[in-house]
């Protein structure tokens, strides 16, 4: 009965959900410890519009969807909320309840704030429905003197200078990955990983369904990950503290998002100083560069929008620098807006990297997987973290396959 | 068949001393009663016996083996609750069946000892019936016919038949007798009731606040009460007591009369000592009715109030204060306030110590 | 003995007694209406509506942003049949549903039969009892960390054989479940024995001492005396490790954490993960219905037995 009560209760909120409020405008997100980059965002944005903008925290994750979504479908949809990119925003912009950005987009695009790879992130068809709240690029973060006790110069610039790498951490006494596999959804990471740095196009093949869960391209990946395992390259994956190894130094590097950066900061590993940041190297030196991006969106709207003609220049202000370099001082996270300063000395070093060497943005797979198959894919991901062998990985590719299909034959 | 032993019974409820220090002899087939007031230990002493209750001091001898430390079980005991205590959960069929049935009996024994049981205590339309199903009275006789079925060498009966009307009652008190008879048992049966202790009794044993008051035939302690306490519990009406006092030559002076005793039954203290009086209601006869006792005095007194039995009344008359009961034989009525006449039958009269209350009768 | 004379009792006094105690029922229960008519407002605000709105939403189609509107007849409960790991699912409920029942009421009749009487019996209740009235979430908390590779059980386990032992048992798809199942043993034994001991409490005292007499021994005093007269607390202990099983989630959210296919852990969780994780409103709506109608189904039958038992023994 917990369910029922739990819907019935969204619904009838959602029911009363404009007319409840006392605020002109509300802006619900679920985003824990962003607090006081929320509190400025807001101040901001309230300011910029003359709207008066209350914040609303809704957490967990899955209760925060479940209110979201029930609004929407009762008819209620919030004026500003955050949400995931890729196939996550194509089913909410397919309601038609998301206001368009285009002109906004446009207009930041002229100012330099932004690049179109960044509006494709987010786009559905072409249009852009959402502004970005934050960008991150998934890189390896390293430990400097770990490197360096194994005396290895620079970071890894092919495959093979990777796998030497590793060894010699390995050889130095740490464990060359930290990966861990907490929270249920960590074991896509790797996986993603592996198939950009063999196949992005494949990879990019498997979100739409028009490549196989079993087919050569992830057999690959997947060898690469057993092997990888098999060298004992990876921590423990029943470890529940995602960063412990990192911070007592026994793993070396860590492929996470660059806003890991500021958690490390925290437990006393000092961006820049301990820690920095190089993208994994493709595997074939013919593989295209790449480069996954996690993108948050900040989705408006389109009743409200009609109703507020002022919620555009909330909009213009969150896409602003301004805004970005708040949640950059307040958090530490970078908005993407190419006209903030970097935050920490990882996302400059990232920053560099990528003018450098101008890899393909890629949406993260938690994105880009239809919704419905994210939950499913990901358990068999992690149970092959959880039980690393040849015979296993043919299990888990087995049975995505077979998820993966019977989804696509719905759809 | 076999005899039970008491030897020096004590039972402790943590401070309470509930059985002070009891020896006893059963012999073997022997019918034995014990009686007293409520609270004075029967149903401790029997379940002692039974083992339901350790022994905290003494031993315990049934058939000559010491069996102290024997579970009820290998005790060859069969007992009848005070409260029944029937299977709640079974058949009529099944109370009186499981005992036989988990000692393994076949089939057709079992059913042959209970059919010979249910037809004795008339169980037979009750069978199928669960407990909560049965009156007071038909419980009390599945109880009796749960211990008769297992044919045990001593029964050990707690009050088995204070729940069955009068005509009930005298039925299956005759039916114990015969039974006990029959299977030729030793018998431990525990009642308040004095008819029930002297028709049964072998053997009967007078238990007060622990202790046995006294042991012996039912007309040796209805006859010959060893002290106060058992003159004044056996026989109903209770024995009329009142104070008196040695006179000289045999006789009592009581109620300002002086009333001859028998010469040779009583070691008599000196003239003047202070003894305690006991007349049964029976031996003090009304002018008139039964017959008149030859050595005796006479007494009269105010009536107070009668009750009548039917085939006798009881008259309870005031004599200077003090009250006394008699017992008239086909008795006329009586108002109360009418003066009558009495004579006391002195060869019939007790008499105690006033201080150990022990009587002074000789042996 | 002759009969005692019945006299005729005519067909108009016996239409009027009917009629009698018609009326005197319906007075009563007039008066017991007026008295429970605010628990039953309540009831039906906060647990009939509910349950009617859940039973209309297995039927639409709604997941994620649509399909609240749309009319899916028993799509959802077709589409329970077609999951590949249905059968896990039933299974690990079926082992949820097995060990809830039998073993904390194993353990809890072996602790019940051991206490009685003991000194410090209120002790060792208090003990057993107390980890009924932590939350569920703290206890799985504790434990996860007690089944963990370098937790107190493999520590312990490592010291008897004498070697380093650090096998995640949260994490292997063979002993998860059951060691859930034990912690949830662990947190519903007390409660078992108390009712138990309060069960046997309630047992008359000389029907064992007949038997004693009667020449049983203990085992058969227990099999023959106890048990039948326990049974009627055995059956509501019972019914509610029935549900406890059924609609185990806490434990079973915290403590597989770690553990990647919490969908296939019972049919309470899965439900719980269709309809939040994956947003399959409908479908879980439908899981929920199924789930009810288990949970109503196996513990009416308990009450129908238990009456039965109950009606033997009074
Ligand atoms: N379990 C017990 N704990 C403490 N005292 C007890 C216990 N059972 C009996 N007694 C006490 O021991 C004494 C004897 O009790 P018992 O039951 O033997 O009396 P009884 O002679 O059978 O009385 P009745 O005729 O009323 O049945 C009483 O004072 C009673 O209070
Ligand atoms: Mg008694």
């Amino acid at each position: 009965m917990r369910v029922s009560t739990l819907l019935a209760s969204a619904a009838i909120t959602a029911a009363g959900w404009t007319a409840a409020s006392a605020q002109d405008v509300t802006f619900y997100y679920d985003k824990s410890g962003w607090d006081e980059g929320f509190a400025a965002l807001i101040e901001g944005a309230s300011e910029a519009s003359g709207l008066d903008i209350a914040g609303q925290q809704q957490t967990p994750t899955d209760r925060y969807q479940a209110y979201i979504m029930s609004s929407i479908a009762g008819g209620a949809t919030p004026a500003i909320f955050t949400w995931w990119n890729g196939k996550q925003l194509d089913s909410l912009v397919e309601t038609g309840e998301i206001a368009d950005l285009t002109a906004l987009w446009d207009e930041a695009i002229e100012a330099g704030w932004f690049s179109e790879a960044e509006r494709e992130l987010f786009s559905v068809d072409g249009t852009p429905y959402a502004i970005p709240l934050n960008v991150a690029r998934w890189p390896v973060l390293y430990n400097k003197d770990a490197f360096e006790a194994a005396g290895i110069e620079q970071p890894p610039q092919s495959w093979d200078e990777l796998i030497a790498a590793a060894d010699a951490l390995k050889e130095a006494g740490y464990v060359p990955f930290n990966a861990p596999a907490v929270g249920g959804w960590m074991g896509f990471i790797w996986f993603s990983e592996l198939m950009i740095r063999t196949d992005p196009d494949a990879f990019v093949g498997l979100t739409d369904g028009s490549v196989p869960y079993d087919g050569p391209e992830v057999q690959r990946a997947m060898e690469i990950w057993t092997d990888f395992y098999e060298r004992g390259y990876f921590t423990d994956a029943r470890e529940q503290d995602e960063t412990r190894f990192m911070v007592n130094e026994e793993a070396a590097m860590y492929l996470i998002g660059e806003w890991t950066a500021g958690i490390l900061a925290n437990r006393g590993m000092e961006p820049g100083e301990q820690i920095g940041a190089f993208l994994l190297p493709p595997i074939d030196a013919e593989t295209e560069n790449s480069v996954i991006v996690e993108a948050a969106p900040i989705v408006f709207s389109a009743d409200a929008m009609e109703e507020m003609p002022a919620l555009m220049d909330a909009a213009r202000y969150l896409m602003s620098p301004e805004a970005g370099n708040a949640l950059g001082a307040a958090n530490g996270i970078y908005s993407g807006n190419l006209m903030t300063d970097a935050p920490n000395a990882i996302v400059s070093d990232v920053n560099a990297i990528i003018a450098e060497d101008a890899p393909r943005s890629i949406v993260r797979w938690w994105e880009a997987v239809p919704p419905e198959l994210q939950g499913d894919l990901v358990s068999q991901m992690n149970a092959f973290m959880l039980d690393p062998t040849e015979e296993n990985a043919q299990r888990v590719m087995d049975d995505m396959q077979a998820l993966n299909e019977s989804y696509w034959a719905f759809q | 068949m076999a005899s039970v032993e008491l030897k020096d019974f004590v039972k402790l409820y943590g401070d309470h001393v509930a059985i002070k220090g009891i020896d006893l002899h059963v012999e073997d087939g022997e019918f034995c009663v014990f009686v007293g007031p409520s609270g004075c230990g029967k149903s401790t002493l029997l379940r002692m016996i039974a083992g339901l209750e350790t022994i905290s001091h003494g031993d315990l001898t049934i058939g000559g083996r010491v069996v102290n430390d024997v579970p009820s079980r290998d005790r060859g005991i069969a007992m009848v609750f005070q409260s029944y205590a029937l299977y709640p959960h079974m058949s009529v069929r099944d109370n009186l069946g499981f005992g036989m049935r988990i000692a393994g009996q076949d089939r057709a024994e079992i059913d042959r000892r209970r059919e010979g049981a249910a037809e004795m205590l008339g169980l037979g339309p009750y069978m199928d019936r669960r407990p909560s199903e049965l009156s007071g009275g038909q419980r009390q006789r599945v109880a009796i016919g749960r211990a008769m079925v297992r044919e045990p060498e001593v029964f050990l009966f707690d009050e088995p038949l204070s729940n069955l009307d009068a005509k009930l009652r005298n039925q299956t008190r005759l039916e114990i007798k015969r039974l006990q008879q029959q299977l030729g048992a030793t018998v431990i049966f525990v009642t308040h009731d004095q008819i029930e202790a002297m028709t049964l009794a072998d053997k009967i044993v007078v238990l007060q606040d622990g202790l046995v008051a006294q042991t012996g035939a039912p007309l040796d302690v209805f006859e010959r009460p060893r002290n106060l306490f058992v003159a004044g519990f056996i026989g109903a009406p209770a024995m009329n007591i009142l104070p008196a006092e040695i006179g000289e030559g045999p006789v009592v002076r009581a109620l300002g009369l002086e009333i001859p005793v028998e010469d040779g039954v009583f070691d008599l203290p000196l003239p003047g000592t202070s003894v305690t009086l006991g007349i049964r209601s029976e031996d003090i006869v009304p002018d008139g009715h039964g017959q008149r006792p030859q050595t005796g005095a006479d007494v009269s007194g105010a009536v107070k109030f009668s009750e009548v039995l039917g085939n006798e009344s009881l008259i309870f008359f005031d004599v200077g204060g003090v009250e006394l009961v008699s017992r008239m034989q086909r008795p006329r009525p009586v108002r109360a306030g009418e003066t009558l006449s009495f004579r006391i039958d002195g060869t019939r009269i007790h008499l105690f110590d006033t201080e150990t209350e022990t009587t002074l009768r000789r042996d | 003995m002759s009969a005692p004379l019945n006299p005729p009792i005519s067909q108009a006094i016996r239409a009027e007694a009917r009629k009698r105690e018609i009326a005197a029922r319906r007075r009563s229960g007039r008066v017991a209406l007026l008295f429970i008519a605010p628990a039953l407002g309540l009831v039906a605000l906060f647990l009939l509506f509910p349950v009617v709105f859940n039973l209309g939403l297995s039927f639409t189609r709604w997941q994620r942003f649509s399909g609240l509107d749309e009319f899916g007849g028993l799509m959802n409960y077709q589409r329970l049949f077609m999951v590949p790991y249905f059968s896990d699912v039933v299974i690990n409920t079926a082992m949820w549903v097995i060990g809830a029942i039998t073993l904390p009421l194993a353990f809890g009749l072996g602790l019940a039969l051991l206490l009685r009487g003991v000194p410090g019996e209120g002790l060792f209740k208090s003990l057993f009892f107390l980890p009924r009235v932590l939350a569920p979430a703290a206890v799985g908390t504790i434990w996860f960390y007690v089944y963990a590779p370098d937790g107190v059980i493999n520590s312990l386990a490592g010291a008897a054989v004498g070697q380093d032992i650090d096998y995640g048992w949260l994490f292997e798809s063979h002993t998860i479940t059951p060691a859930i199942i034990m912690t949830f043993v662990w947190q519903t034994l007390g409660i078992n024995m108390v009712l138990l001991l309060l069960g046997m409490a309630a047992i008359p005292r000389d029907p064992i001492e007949a038997a004693h007499v009667d020449g049983a021994s203990s085992w058969q005093i227990f099999r023959h005396i106890v048990w039948p007269l326990l049974l009627p607390t055995v059956f509501v202990v019972t019914i509610l490790n029935v549900i406890a099983g059924f609609t185990a989630f806490d434990l079973i959210w915290v403590m597989a954490n770690g553990y990647p296919a919490q969908r296939s852990l019972s049919l309470a969780v899965y439900m719980y993960y269709e309809t939040f994780s994956n947003s399959r409103w409908a479908f879980g709506a439908a899981i929920a219905v199924m789930l009810s109608a288990l949970v109503i189904l196996v513990s009416w039958a308990l009450t129908v037995m238990q009456s039965r038992v109950e009606e033997r023994i009074r």
